[in-house]
C-alpha cells in the first residue's frame, strides 16, 4: 500500500467522486434499461396491488387501487413485488421467486402482454399492454434516488476523512465501510425499485453485491472500533477479525441449514452487537482521556443511533416475524447519519461543544425512537387502531417525556446556574482580599471551585479575555492586576472538556474581576488622595504655626514644640502610608542626634556597622514611637544628665536593642516617679504599646536606657507583611 | 526692607520667608553668625525678585539666600532656579520644616546648595551656616538616599550624561547610614575638607543632572 503514488487529498476525493458517479450512473442505467408497463406495484396481503398508474404510460386506462392478478399466463403472488428477497422464509421460496421473475421478465421483454386484474370495487378487468423497452427516469420512485444519494454521500464522507489521513487505520476502515455502503445501497436501489421483474441473473448478482457490501460495511465498522480511539488488538488480529466478518456472505452457500432471513440479518445483528460492545470497551478504556472520550461520543452516538435505528426499524421486526415498518431503502439514510457523526469525531470537530450537541441529538433521537417504540407497542400489545395509538403515543411524549428532558438537561449540561452565585461570591472575595498574596490565592481557589482542573499553571500569555485551547482540554486566563496568566487543564479531574458554557462562565468571572479591580483601585486611590490632602494641610498649616510658636516660645517650651513638630512629621508620614526601612530610621536618628549633641558639645560614640544589615521595613506605628522615644531620651540627656559623653549601642537580632548611656549624674535610685518625669513615662508606655520594653540597666557612672523592640512582629492587617530579619 | 550702604564690600544675606517671626529669627541668626553680613529680607517672590534685579549684580564674595519653599505668590523653587542661573554669586539655601519633604529634594535638584531646618535650635543652625560658608553643605541621610536613588534611576546614560563617581557614591552611602562628614572621612581615609567638597559637587551634579533630565523630558514631549 505504501507504494501508491497518488497521495494528495484532492486526488483521493476526486477518485471517490468518480466512483460515486460511475456507480450511480451505472445503477440508474441498469434501472432504466428495463421493460416498462407504466405501473407502480406493491405487495398486499396475498396479491399485488396497483398503487399508481402512469398517466402517459403503456397502461393508461387502468384503474389504480386494484389488484393485478396475472400477466399472460403467470398468476401473480404477493411476493413477486417484494422489495427485498432476503426476507423469504426458506430458500425454496427464494428459488421459486427467482424462477417466476425469470418468466415474467421474458414475457415483458417479448412484446405485448395481457394484464388481468380486479378493480378496487371487485370488478374483473383485462387489458393488453405493450411494454416500453426503457423506463423513463421520472418513473423511478423517490426511494431509488434516496438510496443512490445515501450510498454516494456515505462514500464521499468516508473518503473525505480518509483523504485527510490516508495512513490511519481507522480512516482506512472507514473508507472501506463507505465502499461497502455504496455497493449495498446501489445494488438494492436497482432491485428494490423494479417495476415487477428483473432478469434473475442480474437479480442474483445484485443480491450478492448487496450482501457483500453490507457485510463489508459491518466488518469494517467492527474493525474501526477495534482500533479507534485506542487500538485494542494487534494489526494481524484486526485483519483476521475483519476477514472473518466480511466473509459472512458465504453463509448464503449454506442453503440447506439456514433461511435467507437468518443468513443475512443474523450477521448484521451480530455485527451490531459487536459494535456496541466495542464502543462500550473503548469507553471504559479511554475514561481518563477527555478528548478521546469526546471523539468517541460523536462517533458512538451516531453509530448507536443510526445503526440502532436501522436495526429497530428493519431487522428486529423481520426477525420477530413482523413486516418492516419502513421501506428498506429509506433506512440507508440512517447510515448516512452515522457517517456524519463519524466524520465529526475523526476530525475532532468542535469537541469542546460536544456535550451540548450530544445531549441535544441524543435526546431528540431518543424522543423519536421512544415515540416509535411506544406507538408500535400500543398497536401490538394493546391492539389499538393506528390512529388512536398515534394519538396516545404523542400525548405521552408531550406530557411525560419533554419535562423529563428539561430536567435532565439542567442536571447535566446546565451546571452553570449553580455556579453563578459561587462565581459572584468568589470573584468578590478574590478582588477585595487585603494583600496581593491573598488575592492571588483566592483567585486560584476560585478556579478550582469552578472547574476542578488537574493542573493550574502560571504562564506568560497575551490575551485580553479567557480562551479555550486544545479542543477544550485547556482554558487560559489572562493576567489580572495581581495574578499572572493562568492555564487550567483537564477540568473535572480529567473527566470532561471545557464547553462553550464554561468558557462563557470564565469570561464572566474575568470581566467581573476587572470591574471590581477598577472599583477597588478607585477607592484606594480616593482614600489615598484624601489622606494626602489631610497630610498636606497638617504639614503646611499646622507645621507652619507650630514653627511660629516655636520661635515665640521660651526655652522650656521649645523642646516640647520641637517634639510636636517631629510628631506631626511622623503623622504625615503615616498618613501617606510610608513605611521606612529600619536602617534609614536609625541613620536619621544618628544624624539628628550627632548634630544636636555636637551643638551642645557632648561627645558621641555610636558605632556604625561596616556592612548594610538586612532590610526591615517599619510601619508607621513602630517608626513613630521608636523615633519619639529615642528623641526624648536624647533630650533628657542634653537637659538633665550633665554629661560630657554619650554612647549608643544598637544590636539587631531577633529583637532590636538600643542602649543609650552617658557619663553624667545618673538616674535617681528609684526609677518610678521623681526624676524620671512625664516624658520618660510617656515614652515607656508608647514603647510598650508596640510590644517593646524600656528599662534602665544599672551603671556605675551615669545613666543608661535600653529600648528593646521585637522585630518578629505580626503583620498589620491591610498592609503587606513585614520582612523578617535573619 | 533694609538697605545696603553703597560701595561697601560686605557680604549680603537674603532671607525670603513669609512668616514674620521666622523671618526675623533667620535674619538674627544670619547677622549673629556672620558679623560682616548685611541682611535683607523679602516676604514674597515678587519682592525678592525686585531686590535681586536691583542689587543682584553688585554682590561680591560669599552671599547667601535663605529661601522658603512655600511662599504666598509661588514656590521658592522657582526663585532658586533663577538664583542658580542668573546670580551665581549668591548661594541659594532652601529652608524647610521637614527634611524628608518631597519639595526639599526638588529644591536641591533645582540648584539649592544645602538646606536648613527651621525647627532646629539656633546653635545647630549657626553651625550649619558656618559649614555652608566653608563649602561643607549639610546632607541628611534621607537626602543622601534620595540622591542615590535619583542617580540610580536615571535614564540610560547618554554620552555626556552626569553620573556620580565611585567615591562620591561611597560618600553618599556612608552619609546615608547616618555618619557625619568627619566620620565618613575617617572611614574613607580622606581629609574632612575633601569629603565636604564631594558633598558640594554632589549637589552641583544633582542640579545639572535634573536640569538635563527636564530638558530631555521637555524635548521628548515636543515642548522644545
Amino acid at each position: 500500500m505504501s507504494t501508491w503514488a497518488i497521495r494528495t487529498p484532492g486526488t483521493l476525493m476526486a477518485l471517490a467522486l468518480a466512483l460515486c458517479l460511475i456507480s450511480g450512473g451505472g445503477a440508474t442505467w441498469a434501472a432504466i434499461h428495463q421493460p416498462w408497463i407504466g405501473l407502480r406495484l406493491a405487495p398486499d396481503a396475498d396479491a399485488v396491488r396497483i398503487v399508481e398508474v402512469a398517466a402517459a404510460g403503456p397502461s393508461r386506462g387502468l384503474d389504480p387501487g386494484g389488484r393485478l392478478l396475472a400477466v399472460d399466463d403467470v398468476a401473480l403472488m404477493a411476493e413477486d413485488a417484494i422489495e427485498e428477497p432476503d426476507t423469504f422464509e426458506t430458500y425454496t421460496q427464494h428459488g421459486r421467486f427467482l424462477e417466476r421473475q425469470g418468466r415474467l421478465h421474458r414475457l415483458l421483454q417479448h412484446g405485448a402482454v395481457r394484464l388481468e386484474m380486479r378493480t378496487a370495487s371487485g370488478q374483473a378487468q383485462a387489458m393488453v399492454v405493450r411494454p416500453v423497452p426503457r423506463r423513463p427516469p421520472a418513473s423511478l420512485p423517490m426511494v431509488f434516488w434516496v438510496q443512490i444519494f445515501s450510498g454516494a454521500a456515505g462514500l464521499l464522507i468516508a473518503a473525505w476523512v480518509w483523504a485527510l489521513k490516508p495512513r490511519d487505520d481507522a480512516a482506512r476502515l472507514l473508507a472501506l465501510s463507505g465502499l461497502g455502503l455504496i455497493l449495498s445501497a446501489h445494488a438494492a436501489a436497482i432491485y428494490s425499485t423494479r417495476e415487477l421483474a428483473l432478469d434473475p441473473a442480474l437479480f442474483n448478482a445484485l443480491s450478492v453485491l448487496n450482501h457483500v457490501g453490507a457485510m463489508l460495511f459491518g466488518a469494517a465498522m467492527v474493525g474501526l472500533f477495534l482500533c479507534y480511539p485506542k487500538r485494542l488488538v494487534s494489526r494481524r488480529t484486526l485483519l483476521g477479525i475483519f476477514l472473518v466478518l466480511a466473509a459472512a456472505p458465504l453463509l448464503d452457500l449454506a442453503k440447506g441449514v439456514l433461511t435467507p432471513v437468518t443468513a443475512f440479518y443474523a450477521p448484521i445483528a451480530i455485527d451490531m452487537v459487536l459494535i456496541l460492545g466495542l464502543i462500550g470497551a473503548q469507553w471504559w478504556i479511554n475514561a481518563r482521556d477527555p478528548r478521546a472520550m469526546a471523539a468517541l461520543r460523536w462517533l458512538g452516538l451516531s453509530v448507536a443511533l443510526g445503526a440502532g435505528a436501522f436495526t429497530l426499524a428493519i431487522a428486529a421486526p423481520l426477525l420477530l416475524g413482523f413486516e418492516t415498518a419502513v421501506s428498506q431503502g429509506y433506512a440507508f439514510t440512517f447510515f448516512v447519519l452515522i457517517y456524519v457523526g463519524l466524520a465529526l469525531g475523526l476530525r475532532h470537530y468542535r469537541l469542546f461543544e460536544l456535550n451540548t450537541w450530544a445531549f441535544r441529538i441524543f435526546f431528540f433521537m431518543g424522543a423519536a425512537l421512544s415515540f416509535l417504540a411506544l406507538d408500535a407497542a400500543l398497536i401490538w400489545a394493546l391492539h389499538l387502531g393506528q390512529g388512536s395509538a398515534l394519538g396516545l403515543a404523542l400525548a405521552f411524549v408531550i406530557f411525560l417525556y419533554l419535562p423529563l428532558r428539561e430536567w435532565l438537561w439542567r442536571r447535566t449540561v446546565g451546571r452553570r446556574e449553580v455556579a453563578e452565585q459561587d462565581l459572584v461570591d468568589g470573584v468578590t472575595e478574590a478582588a477585595l482580599a487585603a494583600t496581593t498574596a491573598e488575592r492571588v490565592e483566592k483567585w486560584e481557589g476560585l478556579m478550582r471551585r469552578l472547574f476542578d482542573p488537574l493542573e493550574i499553571e502560571r504562564v506568560e500569555a497575551k490575551l485580553d479575555r479567557p480562551d479555550v485551547g486544545l479542543e477544550g482540554l485547556e482554558l487560559t486566563f489572562p493576567a489580572t492586576s495581581d495574578s499572572p496568566a493562568l492555564r487550567l487543564r483537564y477540568p473535572w479531574g480529567g473527566r470532561a472538556l471545557f464547553s462553550p458554557a464554561h468558557l462563557a462562565l470564565a469570561r464572566q468571572a474575568y470581566t467581573l474581576l476587572g470591574r471590581l479591580e477598577v472599583g477597588r483601585d478607585a477607592f484606594v486611590h480616593g482614600a489615598m488622595a484624601e489622606r494626602k490632602r489631610i497630610a498636606r494641610d497638617l504639614h503646611d498649616d499646622v507645621g507652619a504655626r507650630l514653627l511660629t510658636g516655636l520661635h515665640e516660645a521660651g526655652p522650656e517650651t521649645r523642646p516640647l514644640l520641637r517634639a510636636v513638630l517631629a510628631d506631626v512629621r511622623a503623622i504625615v508620614g503615616g498618613l501617606t502610608g510610608e513605611r521606612r526601612p529600619l536602617a534609614l530610621v536609625l541613620a536619621d536618628l544618628r544624624f539628628e542626634t550627632c548634630r544636636r549633641l555636637d551643638a551642645v558639645e557632648i561627645a558621641i560614640d555610636w558605632p556604625v556597622p561596616e556592612i548594610e544589615v538586612a532590610d526591615i521595613l517599619l510601619d508607621y506605628d513602630h517608626y513613630k514611637n521608636l523615633s519619639s522615644a529615642f528623641r526624648e531620651v536624647i533630650s533628657n540627656l542634653i537637659r538633665h544628665a550633665g554629661a560630657t559623653r554619650a554612647e549608643v549601642m544598637i544590636h539587631q537580632g531577633r529583637d532590636l536593642a538600643i542602649e543609650i548611656a552617658d557619663n553624667g549624674r545618673g538616674l535617681a535610685p528609684a526609677p518610678e516617679g521623681g526624676r524620671i518625669g512625664h516624658g520618660l513615662r510617656n515614652i515607656t508606655e508608647r514603647i510598650e504599646a508596640i510590644g517593646g520594653a524600656l528599662v534602665f540597666p544599672p551603671r556605675e557612672v551615669g545613666a543608661c536606657v535600653r529600648i528593646t523592640l521585637p522585630l518578629a512582629l505580626p503583620p498589620v492587617p491591610g498592609m503587606p507583611e513585614i520582612m523578617q530579619a535573619s | 526692607m533694609n538697605t545696603i550702604s553703597a560701595g561697601a564690600a560686605r557680604r549680603t544675606g537674603l532671607v525670603v520667608e513669609d512668616q514674620p517671626k521666622i523671618r526675623d529669627w533667620l535674619c538674627a541668626v544670619l547677622a549673629e553668625t556672620f558679623a560682616d553680613m548685611d541682611v535683607v529680607s523679602a516676604h514674597d517672590l515678587r519682592t525678592a525678585r525686585a531686590w535681586l534685579k536691583d542689587h543682584g549684580r553688585a554682590c561680591e564674595g560669599f552671599n547667601l539666600a535663605l529661601v522658603d519653599i512655600g511662599l504666598p505668590d509661588g514656590s521658592g523653587i522657582e526663585l532658586i532656579k533663577e538664583l542658580a542661573a542668573l546670580h551665581p554669586g549668591v548661594v541659594p539655601v532652601v529652608t524647610t520644616v521637614y527634611d524628608d519633604d518631597g519639595h526639599l529634594f526638588e529644591a536641591l535638584a533645582a540648584g539649592a546648595q544645602g538646606f536648613l531646618l527651621k525647627d532646629e535650635e539656633t546653635d545647630t543652625l549657626a553651625h550649619s551656616l558656618r559649614g555652608i560658608e566653608r563649602g561643607e553643605p549639610p546632607l541628611s541621610p534621607a537626602i543622601a538616599h534620595r540622591i542615590l536613588k535619583h542617580f540610580r534611576e536615571q535614564a540610560k546614560p547618554a554620552k555626556d550624561a552626569i553620573s556620580l563617581t565611585g567615591r562620591e557614591t561611597e560618600v553618599l552611602t556612608l552619609l546615608g547610614r547616618g555618619l557625619t562628614i568627619r566620620e565618613a572621612a575617617r572611614r574613607l581615609g580622606l581629609a574632612e575638607n575633601t569629603v565636604a567638597g564631594y558633598v558640594k559637587t554632589i549637589y552641583q551634579k544633582l542640579n545639572i543632572s535634573s536640569r538635563a533630565e527636564a530638558a530631555l523630558e521637555a524635548h521628548r514631549r515636543g515642548l522644545v
